[in-house]
């Protein structure tokens, strides 16, 4: 999605929206931060801050964690840390694969009708 | 790492709390989300100079939200028992081992889904023995063998002679006994249903 010129607070009611909009993208998130390789939970926590702007509650990401592993599309193990406490780290499986390809290919697919839908709200705006 | 002792009891009385709210879940699993949250506070409150004061642990804990809510989380996701889930080598797994699995630990649930059991079998069990009446009439049937006393037949003991007395129901013992056995199995079924259904809305808790 571009980013678009928004005022410097939302109402309270568009505001409410957009956590909607980034709870409901947050399944999406976890599963394609690991795309590159396995994460533990605090990792997961500041790659969506620092790579999506995504300041996600850590009570929800451990549950979620949690869901997508039961459904089968992340798996995980605990890693001895140097010189610290053993981390659960947490990886796509194949099923976890199938899926963000599937979610991004809709996210994009998505993103570019809505955009298409948005250009003249960015030329008025202009 | 160096914990000061308030601390070490405030992420502990955490733990125990968050350990209290996973109660509906099986022993290993509570064990093993503990240690996750632990790992996570540990690290998520030292600082660069590997220590945990009072106010980091207590900023770090507030970040994760309520214990019991945090607990909330686990307990209230229940996978749905018609799910299909993929293993990492693409093989379907059977949800329906877990949820049998879980029963097994619940006894109320257990008694009941035994009962149901014994219900199909009694059906089956009645269906076979009503039909078999034309092949064998003298073993299927209730007689009356004394003033008060009857004795239902079903033809299981092939060995067994008829009784001594009337037999009552006669022919109609095969649709009273398929309306019997109907019954039975929709009952069952009744009562199946509505444990799956408590069992997908979370009434019943599943240990992936």
């Amino acid at each position: 999605m571009h980013a678009m010129a928004l005022p410097a607070r939302l109402p309270d009611s568009a505001d409410k929206w957009e956590v909607q909009l980034r709870k409901g993208s947050l399944e999406l998130a976890i599963l394609a931060a690991h795309w590159s390789g396995p994460l533990y939970g605090l990792e997961i926590i500041r790659r969506l801050q620092k790579e999506a702007d995504l300041i996600v509650p850590e009570g929800t990401v451990y549950p979620l964690l949690n869901r997508l592993k039961t459904d089968g599309l992340l798996n995980s193990e605990w890693v001895e840390a140097k010189g610290g406490h053993p981390r659960k780290y947490y990886r796509l499986t194949a099923a976890g694969r199938r899926r963000v390809i599937a979610m991004a290919r809709f996210w994009k697919d998505f993103s570019d009708s809505v955009n298409h839908l948005l250009a003249p709200l960015e030329k008025g705006n202009r | 790492m160096i914990i000061s002792p308030i601390a070490q009891k405030k992420i502990q009385d955490y733990l125990d709390e968050f350990a209290r709210g996973l109660r509906p879940l099986s022993a290993d699993q509570t064990r093993d989300l503990v240690d996750e949250i632990r790992s996570h506070i540990l690290e998520a409150a030292t600082t660069d100079r590997g220590c945990i004061t009072e106010g980091i642990a207590d900023a770090t804990l507030a970040r994760l939200g309520s214990p019991s809510e945090l607990a909330k989380g686990y307990v209230d996701f229940v996978p749905s028992p018609f799910a299909l889930v993929e293993n990492e080598h693409g093989a379907r797994l059977q949800p329906w081992k877990s949820f049998f699995s879980q029963a097994v630990r619940r006894i109320p649930t257990t008694a009941v889904i035994l009962a149901t059991i014994l219900a199909y079998l009694g059906a089956g069990i009645l269906v076979l023995s009503v039909l078999s009446k034309p092949f064998h009439p003298a073993r299927v049937g209730l007689w009356k063998t004394g003033a008060d006393d009857f004795s239902l037949h079903l033809g299981l003991a092939s060995s067994a002679a008829a009784p001594v007395g009337d037999e009552i129901l006669g022919w109609s013992i095969i649709p009273l006994g398929l309306i019997a056995a109907i019954i039975l199995i929709s009952l069952a079924v009744k009562i199946d249903l509505r444990l799956l259904r408590l069992f997908r809305q979370g009434g019943i808790h599943i240990v992936a």
